[in-house]
Parts: structure tokens; sequence; C-alpha cells
């Protein structure tokens, strides 16, 4: 049985542990850089270990230094947060060969679900629904042929690509014809590596992610889906739940089809099935699975009352789940807001600080996850988000207005933050229409 | 005989293995029996090993946000651990003592370990000196820049 945990991570998730601990009557070890001195994360947990300097490579992305603080703290039990080393394969295999309780997936679970190629077989076998594309291409008659089967747009990449390089998209046979060898010249002369490959392109996708949550004893559950549309350079700025955008029918096949995808896995503890949905919201496609707890977990605390940290720290000590999917009720709307550390009106650049004044909104419904207090610095070496506010309401226009209520309440100074730009997003029209796809930020103008 | 005195004389028979003292002065009479005494060396090797660190103390938010420091006080000669684990002043495999105190270290010489997974990490002097006193028990656990060794 788990008796002691150690956070390995730091801000806002690092407190959000604690409190799980300590509702499930577990002693904390919480653990910080040089650069955390002042980090409200060491005074509530019971017990604190400096690990390194600011960088990240010398403290929380440090396995031997974070193992060797949980044995002389004596913990037990290593829950890793978001980010750092959360979906670290290695970490998860150092903390099982030193005898601890990593709080997530076992290696081969992380390394199945980080392997692309992996990741798309399983899932296939547990009848999920992928992007349909190619292997290598041979030549431009094979992409015919198969663009001609999967329908046009399609998706030109380089396998050895990134960065947009060697990537085209094409709508017709003669795109294809006139594209394959630019693109297949340009990654060869980019990686080093001609090899291309197709996928169907999801024009104008909706981001729709499935929180799910197993156990070891391989009952496998949903709460429900979040919609994570509204996002920029991939990083996810609102969520919320149940998604505006889909109809009954999609909701329904996609928790059903991100279950299976999960038992298919052997999967255990929390964890996100993120999928595609297309504009007209017909079809939806896996990406990827996220084998940790995320960010944006608390929206769908707030419609299902289930605590997801205590449900993962359960899991890991190899108790079965409390409840079965039809012991879940869904209530109501909830939004996530991230407030980050960032100036919305100069390209979201990042603005780290000292916080010379900090109030929280309050009242029904209301909920702020943050590691910030009257007085204390933001430090630069790590991510900017500095608060996650929450909001829950009735239906989604109740959310909204609460949210809009709640932005006017937030005091943040001393620095800028994201606070102004969703006060703009929240009063768009295509935001309230719930029609937002992931290309919502290119066209919104701040 | 004066404070001073008693405790210059305390100090001098802190190495020595007599468990008991009289001294007679002209107007006074000293006895001072410390029971079952071994040299310094050996002591170190006795101490038991806490299992907990030391800042595993209640917080008092009363007195200010941030959980107080549970750690001496660093100074500018101090030597201080780049490693997190259990601290010993001892080689593990000749079982001697890296130094006695008042010995000089120079720098780059390995002067204690910090023992974590097996793992015998050791300190090494990051400056030359004279040791003054060890800021850590035996058996100590230890965190990152935590001062372990003073030196003159």
């Amino acid at each position: 049985m788990i008796k002691k945990v150690l956070i390995a991570n730091r801000g806002e998730i690092a407190l959000r542990v604690i409190r799980a601990c300590k509702e499930l009557g577990l002693k904390t070890v919480s653990v910080h850089s040089t650069a955390d001195e002042k980090s409200l994360h060491r005074s509530f947990a019971d017990q604190d270990v400096c690990i390194g300097e600011p960088a990240s490579a010398d403290s929380y992305l440090n396995i031997t230094r974070i193992i060797a603080a949980a044995e002389i703290t004596g913990a037990d039990a290593i829950h890793p947060g978001y980010g750092f080393l959360s979906e670290r394969a290695r970490f998860s295999e150092a903390c099982a060969e030193a005898g601890i309780n990593f709080i997530g997936p076992t290696k081969q679970i992380i390394e199945m679900m980080g392997d692309k190629a992996t990741a798309r077989e399983t899932m296939k076998k547990a009848g999920v629904p992928i992007i349909p594309g190619t292997g290598i291409l041979t030549d431009v008659s094979e992409a015919i042929a198969v663009a001609k089967k999967v329908k046009y747009p399609v998706i030109l990449k380089a396998t050895a690509g990134g960065g947009g390089r060697g990537m085209r998209i094409c709508e017709n046979d003669d795109d294809l014809r006139k594209f394959f060898e630019i693109a297949s010249n340009e990654a060869l002369n980019a990686f080093g590596n001609a090899g291309m490959y197709m996928e169907k392109y999801i024009r104008n996708p909706h981001h729709i992610e499935v929180q799910i949550l197993g156990d070891k004893q391989g009952n496998v559950i949903h709460l429900g889906e979040r919609d994570c549309s509204i996002q920029r350079k991939h990083q996810k700025l609102i969520e919320e739940s149940p998604s505006p955008f889909i109809s009954e029918k999609i909701r329904k096949k996609i928790r059903e089809a991100a279950v299976r995808g999960a038992k298919e896995s052997g999967y255990f503890g929390a964890g996100t099935m993120e999928f595609l949905v297309d504009d007209n919201g017909d079809d939806f496609f896996f990406i990827e699975m996220n084998t940790r707890i995320q960010v944006e977990h608390t929206v769908s605390e707030m419609i299902t009352g289930v605590d997801l940290v205590k449900a993962q720290i359960q899991a890991a000590d190899g108790l079965p789940l409390p409840f079965a999917q039809k012991d879940l009720d869904f209530r109501g709307h909830c939004i996530e807001l991230r407030i980050n550390a960032e100036d919305p009106s100069r390209d979201f650049m990042p603005n780290p600080g000292r916080l010379t004044g900090f109030h929280m909104p309050q009242g029904l419904g209301v909920r702020v996850d943050t590691h910030c207090y009257v007085d204390y610095t933001i430090p630069q070496n790590y991510d900017s988000m500095i608060a996650k506010l929450i909001c829950w309401g009735r239906d989604r226009s109740e959310a909204i207005a609460r949210c809009k209520r709640c932005l006017d309440e937030f005091v943040i100074d001393g620095i800028k933050t994201t606070i102004p730009f969703h006060k703009r997003v929240m009063d768009d029209k295509t935001f309230i229409e719930g029609k937002a796809s992931t290309g919502f930020l290119a066209t919104f103008k701040f | 005989m004066d404070i001073k005195r008693l405790q210059a004389l305390l100090k001098a028979l802190e190495p020595s293995s007599a468990s008991q003292i009289e001294l007679t002065d002209k107007s006074t009479r000293i006895f001072i029996d410390r029971g079952e005494v071994r040299p310094v060396d050996e002591r170190a090797e006795l101490a038991p090993a806490p299992v907990a660190p030391a800042a595993d103390a209640p917080i008092d938010h009363a007195v200010g946000m941030m959980r107080p420091s549970t750690q001496k006080p660093a100074q500018k000669n101090d030597i201080g651990s780049k490693h997190i684990g259990f601290f010993s002043r001892f080689n593990p495999k000749s079982k001697k003592q890296y130094f006695k105190l008042r010995d000089t270290v120079k720098e780059g010489d390995v002067v204690a370990i910090v023992r974590a997974m097996h793992l015998d990490q050791e300190v090494l002097a990051d400056k030359s000196g004279k040791i003054v006193e060890v800021l850590v028990e035996e058996g100590q656990p230890v965190e990152y820049g935590q001062p372990l060794i003073r030196l003159e």
C-alpha cells in the first residue's frame, strides 16, 4: 500500500497532487530546484528536498536525483504530474527498479503509445478509426490510387520530416502529380531522406479528447470528452466539457472508441485519447494517447465529481475502480481558461516577473488552481502557465457568463497575462456558437 | 576558575578517551564524569542514521508563507552537497575516515560520500582549507546544495 508520495513536479500540478494525497491520508514529499525556493508546493508538502539547479535537466528532469530524493525521504510512490518526466518510459522503469510505485503506466505502455506506428496498429486492432494513410510511397501513381480511396484533400509528408518541410496539401490528381517530386526533393535536401507518405487531410479539424480511467483488473471507463480546439502552436488555451461541437451520435461513438482503445492496450490509471473530428462533425480519427494526467483534467472532474488524481493513485495501488460507467453522472458544463504569464498583444510573448497584486475570483461553480500569491516572482525557467480558471455552469451559456464574471474579478498585477485575450474570446461569435476549430486563432484578431 | 578556562579544558579533553577527571585548584574542585567515552573517530561510526530528514517538521504558516530552512545557514567557505542521499565521512572500501577535524584538505580531495540508490557519490572539496566543523551527522540525509563541511 502506498504511504508516502513524492511529487516530481512543480507549480499548480504539484499542489493539485498534494491535495489528493492529503485527502487519502498519504504523506507527501515535494522536490524543488534552486529557482523554486519560494514556490508554494514546498510549503504544503510534509517534506521537501532541493534537487538541483534551475535548468530542468539538472532538477525536474534528473531521474537519479528524484529517485535519490524518494530514497532519503522513504517515499514509496512517485507522481510525475504532467510535462517533465511524466511520459518518459525510462523514468517509469527506473522507479520500478528502485522498488517505487510509479503513479502512471508501465514502461511498456508508455513506449507503445509513444511510438506512432505501434499506437496506430493497437487502435486499428481495437476498431478505433485512425487517419487513413500509406506507408512509404514508391511513386506518384500509388499515391493517386490511395487518394481515390480515402478522398481528397490529402497531405504528403516526409517520413523523416518536421516543421512543415516536405509537406504539401493536395486537392486533386493534378496537385499530386505536381507536388510529389517537389516535396520529395525538399525532404531530400532538408533531411537527407526523400521518403514520402500520405495521409487524408482533415481541414479545420476540431480537437476532441476523451478522459479515460482504468484499473489493474482490466476495467476501463470514460469521463466524457473535452473540446480543446482553441490552441496556439499546439498549446491549448481553452478547454471545455462536454464538446459543444459534436452531435450526440458522434459523442457516444467517440467515448466508446476511447474505452475500446484503452482496453486493447491494457491501460490503467488516468489517460487521454486524442482525436481529430472533421469540420462537418461526421468523422473522427485517433491521433495519440497521453499517458498521464493532463492540465485540463479539471473540467472532467467538475462535470463528473470524480477526483482524477485520487483515482490515479488508487489505481496505481492496485485497487479496483470504485465505480462503474453506469454510476457516473454528467452534470452541466465546464470551461477552463489557462491564465499564462504572456502578453497576448505582443504575440503571446512570455512575461515573467513579480506579482505585485493577486486576487482570485470566487463564488458558486468557480475553481482556481494556481501556485501564485502576492509577491511571488514567476521564474523564467519554466512553463508560463500561472493559473487555471475553471468555471462550471448548469449549461454552457451559464458557464460562459461565469467565465466573464470571473475574468473581471481576477486581479493579477505586475505582469501581463492572457486574461484580456480570454475576455475577447468569451464574446466571440464563433466561440459562443461552439464552432471553433483548431484554426480559430489564425483568424482571431486580438 | 572562570568559564573560559572550563570550556578550554573540556575542549582539550574531547579527543581523549578518559572518562573521569578530577582537578583541584586553590579554591575550586572540579570533577568531570563523561560516562563511557570513545574517541571521536569511533563515535561518528556509532551515530544512528536518522530515518527522516530534518525537514519533516510541522509547518507554521503564521510565521510566513515559506517553510523555513532546516539546514545550517551556508557560509562562503563551506563545502556543499552536489548530490542527494545519505552522508558519510567514511571511505566505503577502507572503512577509514576521509579526514579528521583540523585536517587540511586541498581542492579536489574527496572529503565524504553521499550514498543513494546503492551508489557512493564522492563529495569533493571545491576549495582548500582546514576543516573546522562537520555540519551534518553521520548517516544524515542531505539535499542538493546543503552545506556539509566548514573550512577555516
